[in-house]
């Protein structure tokens, strides 16, 4: 069966004559090196005869490889499952409290906001049940932030489902975090819940409030935005973002998070797991730190 | 001294077949439309390889651009938009910047003349950011680049040099601002749609997934407003020049896959 498509290769350009300016005290060799030195392209020419077999062949292939590929996806995701309950054996504490004083020992730096993003891949699957226990996760997880020193934590949940169970979620997290905070030096946590609106729509009405405002646009910079923009907004820039419950894949989406918030923001990818545990916690400001994790003691 | 030269043909040859048989099966699949690329690692990837200057790791980087926006080209990707130099990098010392720029002015150059893979694809080349911060002949040469492809639409490849995406944001705001000043435009036709079409990018599709290379787990101030809604952000360890296509298939393979996952999601969402 002949192949539908011919590829031609072709020679580079030849070597630049333009008289480039340089700047002043350099002499780089670069002008005749660059030119010769790139890699021939590869132009596909039109077929002029497209052969269906081959054609139902490669999409029978793709199709395999795509099975290939999620086969491999499972497999690792199981196996890092696997490995975690190991680790969960290892650990031969069950005080919280103790866990969190071992491990924050280690780190050698603690982010001042953390936000967690719950993915959005999900969503159609959750219950009234299931979204009982993310928020239990959640108020746990604030408790745990506050005893690390972290001064913010946010939740980001694209649908405003969360955001929509309004107050009760706030007085459900301050209690739980109160109660932890008994017979200890009082300190603060800010606690938020972002959703979609927050985003990309948040940053037009920035702009809009620029505007009431009656600022010249000559005078608009980027620390005038960013003046406007956090106005608007509840939440700092976070410097750490943990991502959980999505599909297992190594890439990260995320769901109309507020763009101009994450500039230096680091991300992990805690995808496969679907319950915020300590370890799943903890892994994430070891990664932080770039400190690896001993379990128990 | 024949036979390892037959070898290594014979080598490179099986090489660019099994390349060539893999990009034809996958793009039969589903190919993203706008894939953005920070291209980050270059000056470890000169310690790496033991090299005394960075400049070795840039040059090198160069050249893995170009193999990287062939296969992209190849395998049918619209808009492929990198990550060339961020309005922080002048902060770097005088050298690399004036080896950076040299390399610019030679890549613009290069770009200009007759190219067999611009002109084959009919590629767009757009220089994104805030071009006056360049030195005025980069300056001249970057929109002599884009003069000359102007009239190429079907393809875009767009330099972000010198970019920060706070920077691309905040000349959207300011132009939707004079709009509303000059009164072409009203104060609550200030929207996500009126601020995304001044985007510098808005020619381009969406994008569909941003790669960066190296290790580092942030978006370092590019492109944040496209990457944070439906877009796939793969961080992933190897540096810059070592990306080649095998690195990159995991990458087109998931976008295939779980592309209608966060769509289907979304409109939900949406509702």
């Amino acid at each position: 069966m002949a192949a539908t498509v011919t590829i031609v290769d072709t020679t580079i350009p030849k070597r630049l004559t333009t008289s480039s300016k340089l700047e002043p005290g350099q002499s780089l060799q670069l002008i005749s090196d660059l030119a010769v030195d790139l890699p021939p392209p590869t132009i596909r020419t039109k077929t002029t005869k497209s052969n269906v077999i081959v054609d139902v062949l490669c999409r029978i292939l793709l199709h395999l490889i795509h099975i290939g590929y999620l086969t491999f996806i499972i497999y690792k995701t199981l196996r890092n499952m696997l490995i975690d309950l190991y680790h969960q054996h290892l650990v031969t504490s069950t005080d919280t409290e103790e866990l969190i004083r071992f491990d924050k020992a280690q780190l050698t730096k603690i982010p001042k906001h953390l936000s967690i993003l719950i993915s959005s891949e999900l969503l159609h699957e959750r219950t009234m049940k299931e979204w009982d226990i993310i928020l239990d996760d959640l108020c746990r997880v604030s408790c745990w932030a506050w005893e690390f020193g972290i001064e913010e934590l946010s939740v980001f949940d694209a649908s405003g489902e969360l955001k929509s169970l309004g107050i009760d979620v706030y007085k459900r997290q301050s209690t739980m975090l109160h109660q932890w905070m008994t017979n200890k030096e009082k300190r603060g946590l800010k606690f938020s819940i972002v959703s979609a609106e927050d985003g990309r729509p948040s940053i037009s009405r920035a702009a809009q409030n620029i505007v009431k405002q009656k600022i010249p646009s000559e005078n608009i910079d980027i620390a005038l935005v960013d003046k406007f923009v956090h106005e608007c907004s509840e939440i700092s820039d976070p410097e750490l973002m943990l991502v959980y419950d999505a599909l297992p894949h190594s890439y990260i989406s995320l769901d109309g998070f507020p763009p101009w918030h994450i500039r230096l923001t680091e991300f992990i990818n805690k995808g496969t797991h679907h319950r915020l545990d300590y370890m799943t916690f903890s892994s994430t400001l070891l990664q932080y730190s770039k400190v690896e994790q001993r379990f128990g003691r | 001294k024949n036979m390892t030269s037959l070898i290594s043909s014979i080598y490179d040859y099986g090489y660019m077949t099994t390349e060539k048989a893999a990009i034809g099966i996958l793009s039969r699949g589903r190919i993203p439309s706008h894939v953005g690329f920070i291209l980050d690692g270059n000056r470890r990837y000169a310690r790496k390889a033991g090299a005394s200057n960075t400049k070795f790791g840039h040059y090198e980087g160069f050249k893995q651009l170009n193999k990287v926006l062939d296969f992209c080209m190849r395998l049918g990707i619209q808009s492929v938009t990198v990550f060339a130099f961020s309005i922080e990098n002048f902060k770097r010392s005088e050298e690399e910047v004036a080896y950076l720029m040299q390399l610019f002015r030679e890549a613009f150059t290069i770009f200009s003349e007759k190219n067999e893979l611009i002109d084959g694809y009919r590629i767009g080349i757009r220089v994104l950011g805030h071009l006056s911060y360049l030195p005025s002949d980069v300056q001249e040469l970057a929109h002599k680049v884009m003069k000359k492809t102007e009239h190429n639409t079907e393809r875009y490849f767009n330099i972000c040099c010198p970019y920060t995406s706070r920077d691309e944001m905040t000349t959207a705001i300011k132009e939707n601002v004079k709009l509303v000043e000059q009164n072409k435009m009203n104060i609550d036709d200030i929207t996500e749609k009126s601020i995304h079409d001044h985007l510098f990018t808005s020619a381009s599709p969406p994008l569909d997934i941003l790669v960066r290379t190296s290790g580092e787990i942030r978006l370092s101030d590019f492109l944040l407003w496209q990457a944070s809604d439906q877009c796939q952000i793969q961080l992933l360890n190897c540096f810059w020049p070592e990306l080649t296509f095998w690195k990159f298939l995991p990458i087109l393979l998931e976008y295939q896959i779980y592309h209608d996952a966060s769509h289907n999601n979304n409109n939900d969402n949406k509702e």
